[in-house]
């Protein structure tokens, strides 16, 4: 037994070992009847040091838990859950979790399908914007259904206008999706009044909601 | 690397299953604990058996411990349930002793001759007390000054080396060396 250890355990009984040295020192520790009989003593010292009175029998508890411990192997601290019950009960709660966003996702995908019906077809000539820059480069007109003449250039026009919109809107109203989008595209497409998208724009945050 | 409390430490070594951990803090507070389970139980035998059955449900409810006190704190709980059950399951009253023994800092203050001794260990205690005395007398000055200031003040080594104007090393070392040399003297009535 080297005089560092001692001198670690000592410092320990002192609670000022570093966290890294406790469990190098613990190995040792274990395995030593004479690093035990210093612990034990150091502790008697301060004790007597203290005016406390050691009982001469108690020194004995420690042998006694650990005959205690060693004979019935059955007893051990309840925090050591075995590792496959540790594991399931980390991943039980994630495991929920996975499942429910895996149904949300399938939701989402079910509203979003008129959408992407045709979206392997090329891109048509995408009509430039007239009031709001920058705009993303897609035309999303040519990846809807065809329930309007999208041959119009006033209706592919309008469907850009409409999308744009409601693409810069929707993350503001928690809107997801092209699905409420459709229906008033849809209906205004057929409408040629001049100026329609002033009142079936979707409003901003802020401007209250008017439907 | 920081410094945590000792207790903290070997808690959290115990609940990663180091049985070496869990020896550390019997020993450390098996004086204790057998002191407070004898206010309790006065057979000597009994008192010593109910202390081990304590530990022992200590370890298996570390999961428990959820560090809001000190450990000791919430091993000496353990202790006086262990004992009041012990008691009510052979239909006895525990010892009358005038103590709080509700409050650990209270029972430590007025803690004293257990009643567990008996006339031999009563001398073995009183010829363990005066030969720490004698031998932290023959101590040389600085060792005796580090190790009374740390023992009796609880003093932290940095206020020792402070206090003694010299490095926290040093302190560490003179504390060592002191129990090396009462401990040498104090074994032989410890085996």
């Amino acid at each position: 037994m080297t005089e560092r250890l001692r001198e670690q355990l000592s410092a320990l009984a002192d609670d000022e070992l570093n966290h890294g040295e406790v469990a190098l020192l613990l190995r040792q520790y274990g395995g030593s009847e004479e690093l035990r009989g210093c612990w034990h003593a150091y502790h008697v010292i301060g004790e007597v040091m203290r005016r406390g009175f050691p009982t001469a029998g108690a020194g004995c508890v420690a042998d006694r838990v650990r005959a205690a411990l060693d004979a019935d192997s059955t007893i051990e601290p309840a925090a050591r859950l075995p590792v496959s019950r540790r594991w399931i009960k980390v991943l039980r709660p994630i495991g929920a979790a996975a499942v429910a966003a895996s149904v949300s996702l399938v939701a989402v995908m079910l509203v979003r399908t008129p959408t992407s019906v045709g979206s392997s077809a090329a891109p048509a000539e995408v009509v430039p914007p007239q009031a709001h820059a920058p705009r993303p480069n897609f035309d999303y007109a040519a990846m809807s259904s065809v329930r309007w003449d999208q041959g119009s250039p006033t209706v592919r026009r309008e469907l850009n206008e409409y999308l744009l919109d409601h693409n810069e809107d929707a993350p503001t109203l928690g809107r997801q999706g092209m699905l409420p989008y459709l229906h008033l595209a849809t209906f205004y497409a057929s409408v040629p009044s001049a100026d329609h998208r002033a009142s079936t724009r979707v409003p901003r945050a802020g401007e209250g909601h008017r439907e | 690397m920081a410094k945590r409390p000792a207790d903290d430490v070997l808690v959290e070594r115990v609940r990663q299953g180091d049985r070496a951990a869990f020896d550390a803090l019997v020993i450390k507070y098996q004086q204790k604990i057998v002191k407070l389970v004898s206010r309790y139980v006065s057979d000597p035998s009994e008192a010593l058996d109910v202390t081990q059955e304590a530990f022992i449900k200590a370890y298996r409810a570390m999961a428990s411990f959820r560090g809001e006190s000190a450990f000791y704190t919430w091993l000496y709980r353990i202790a006086i349930n262990t004992a009041k059950n012990h008691l009510v399951a052979r239909n006895r009253r525990p010892v009358e002793n005038g103590l709080d023994l509700q409050d650990p800092d209270q029972y430590d203050m007025q803690a004293r001759v257990s009643d567990l001794d008996t006339p031999e260990d009563l001398a073995l205690t009183e010829e363990i007390r005066q030969t720490v005395d004698r031998a932290i007398a023959d101590l040389p000055e600085d060792l005796r000054t580090a190790i009374m200031l740390r023992e009796l003040e609880g003093m932290s080594y940095e206020e020792i080396a402070e206090a003694m104007e010299c490095p926290v090393g040093t302190v560490r070392s003179r504390i060592f060396r002191a129990r090396e040399a009462i401990s040498g003297k104090l074994k032989p009535l410890l085996e």
